[in-house]
């Protein structure tokens, strides 16, 4: 054992003092999410005309085709029939937002799917087209040799 | 999994590996399911490594279908699975090498250089992990804005911090003195036990698909295979030390020139008639996926050959004659996957 390369060793942990803190606190902040992130998903009600392609493609049968769910009837969508997603089973491929012919579905940004219910992750068709709340987001900065940090990007210049 | 062990006080005179507690039958389901479906169930068994199970089920069907991936598509996956690399070997590092030899400063240092991987990977293909993002004909989606400066920025810091790694763990005394010479494989061994991947080429056969097959645009990049002679639980971890600096290189020969054109090409929903193999070189070893068409659309037969469970039958032949001590090192060094290996 050379002293010399334990010496490194410890003293890369010290400088661990003077860097910039990696860590989020996550509930309160939370890390930015980029465009395109497979999220929960969001059904636009005006857009879907109850085909099922959804329903067929899905790897984990998590959509179920529902009827009557919706209290107005769209034009495009006669028989009103919408999706409803079992979130216990889907696996956020999004096969079925590449696969809806229509344009229907979308990804969100929203992630925190638990709940203390089991009937409450079921989400009816209205429940998914609601558009998810925004929150600040924070940033990952890479600087030089202190590491790295997050910014939130409303104070990012 | 577990490990039977007869010894003889500390020394080991038998060990017999146990799997099989998270089979849960791929191969089977997926002889019930469209290609598209299985999509997602077959890139499961690696969660950490998906990327290269998701290439080598594609492989197959493309060659069954006749479909050439546009140069633009060949060109993210690649990219893809060389930052999957990357992060897959950072967490092995992490779990198997840090924590299976009680160090934490190295798990915390995998960990949060994998982050920025993952970060990453959550901007081109949508998730953290299981992306889901080869399809038979191309891939997802495009190149997303922005995505090209932030892998730059990431693979300097990325770069910047193996030295760190490489003090605190792998030429860190503590360590080294604990991983030399234990566990070792010889190069007659190796090849008797075919074992694949990073264990092969610590024992000094440099073997790679990357570079013997080459599939995607590896024919295109320069890399070296780092292959070490000593055959120990050390240089095990060297080989992956090395891989990781070469993906950064094959990265940034393939940010530099990217084709223009088209990323995927429509493809038919179906498995013609014949039967083909996708040949992967994943973080973990060679991994093959056996592809046989009936003309419908679902595959009338998958199967699935892994590196974990290649790797594993070196397992008793190391640990025979080692103390007790000296195990949690070995099975650490041969960065084995029990889902991989159990399918």
């Amino acid at each position: 054992m050379t002293p010399v390369s334990a010496a490194e060793a410890f003293w890369e942990g010290v400088k661990h003092i003077f860097k910039r803190t990696f860590t989020l606190k996550h509930p309160y902040q939370r890390h930015e999410i980029p465009d395109g992130y497979r999220g929960r998903h969001l059904l636009y009600v005006d857009r879907c005309t109850g085909c099922g392609i959804c329903a067929w493609i899905c790897p984990e049968k998590c959509i179920t085709m529902v009827s009557g769910a919706q209290e107005k009837t769209y034009p495009q969508n006669p028989q009103n029939r919408f999706p409803q997603y079992w979130y216990i089973r889907c696996c956020f491929c999004h096969f079925c937002t590449d696969y809806c012919p229509t344009g229907a579905l979308d990804y969100t940004k929203d992630y925190d799917l638990a709940e203390y219910e089991k009937e409450l992750i079921i989400w009816s068709p209205e429940r998914l087209s609601k558009v998810p709340a925004a929150y600040e987001e924070y940033r990952t900065r890479f600087h030089g040799w202190t590491g790295v940090d997050h910014v939130p990007l409303s104070k990012e210049s | 999994m577990r490990i039977k062990l007869k010894t003889d006080g500390d020394i080991i005179v038998e060990a017999t590996p146990d799997i099989g507690y998270v089979h849960r039958g791929c191969e089977k389901i997926a002889e019930s399911r469209n290609i598209i479906k299985n999509i997602p169930m077959l890139e499961r068994p690696n969660i950490a490594d998906s990327s290269h199970l998701n290439w080598s089920y594609i492989a197959p069907i493309e060659k069954l279908q006749r479909v050439e991936v546009p140069e633009r598509g060949l060109h993210i996956r690649t990219m893809l699975c060389e930052i999957n690399r990357i992060a897959s070997h950072l967490y092995g590092m992490a779990i198997m090498g840090g924590i299976f030899s009680g160090h934490t400063t190295m798990y915390m240092f995998g960990f949060g250089d994998r982050e920025l991987l993952l970060d990453l990977h959550e901007m081109l293909t949508g998730a953290r992990m299981t992306f889901s993002f080869f399809v038979p004909g191309g891939v997802r989606r495009d190149l997303p804005k922005g995505f090209v400066e932030k892998l730059a920025q990431t693979l300097d810091y990325i770069e910047r911090h193996l030295s760190a790694i490489d003090r605190v763990f792998v030429s860190n005394p503590l360590f080294v003195e604990r991983a030399r010479g234990v566990g070792i494989l010889s190069k007659d061994d190796a090849i008797k036990l075919g074992v694949v991947g990073p264990v092969l080429r610590a024992s000094g056969v440099a073997c790679d698909v990357r570079r013997d097959a080459p599939y995607g645009v590896y024919d295109r990049v320069d890399f070296e295979v780092p292959s070490f002679k000593e055959g120990d639980s050390l240089s095990r971890w060297l080989v992956r030390f090395e891989e990781m600096k070469q993906s950064i290189s094959i990265l940034r020969q393939l940010m530099r020139d990217i084709p223009k054109g088209p990323i995927a090409r429509k493809s038919p929903l179906i498995v013609p008639r014949g039967e083909a193999i996708g040949r992967v070189e994943s973080s973990r070893g060679e991994i093959n996926h056996y592809v046989v068409g009936d003309g419908g659309d679902k595959p009338f037969r998958v199967k699935m050959s892994t590196g974990s469970f290649k790797n594993l039958a070196a397992l008793p032949f190391l640990l025979k004659g080692v103390r007790i001590g000296d195990m949690p090192i070995i099975y650490g060094s041969l960065d084995y996957w029990p889902v991989e290996a159990d399918r």
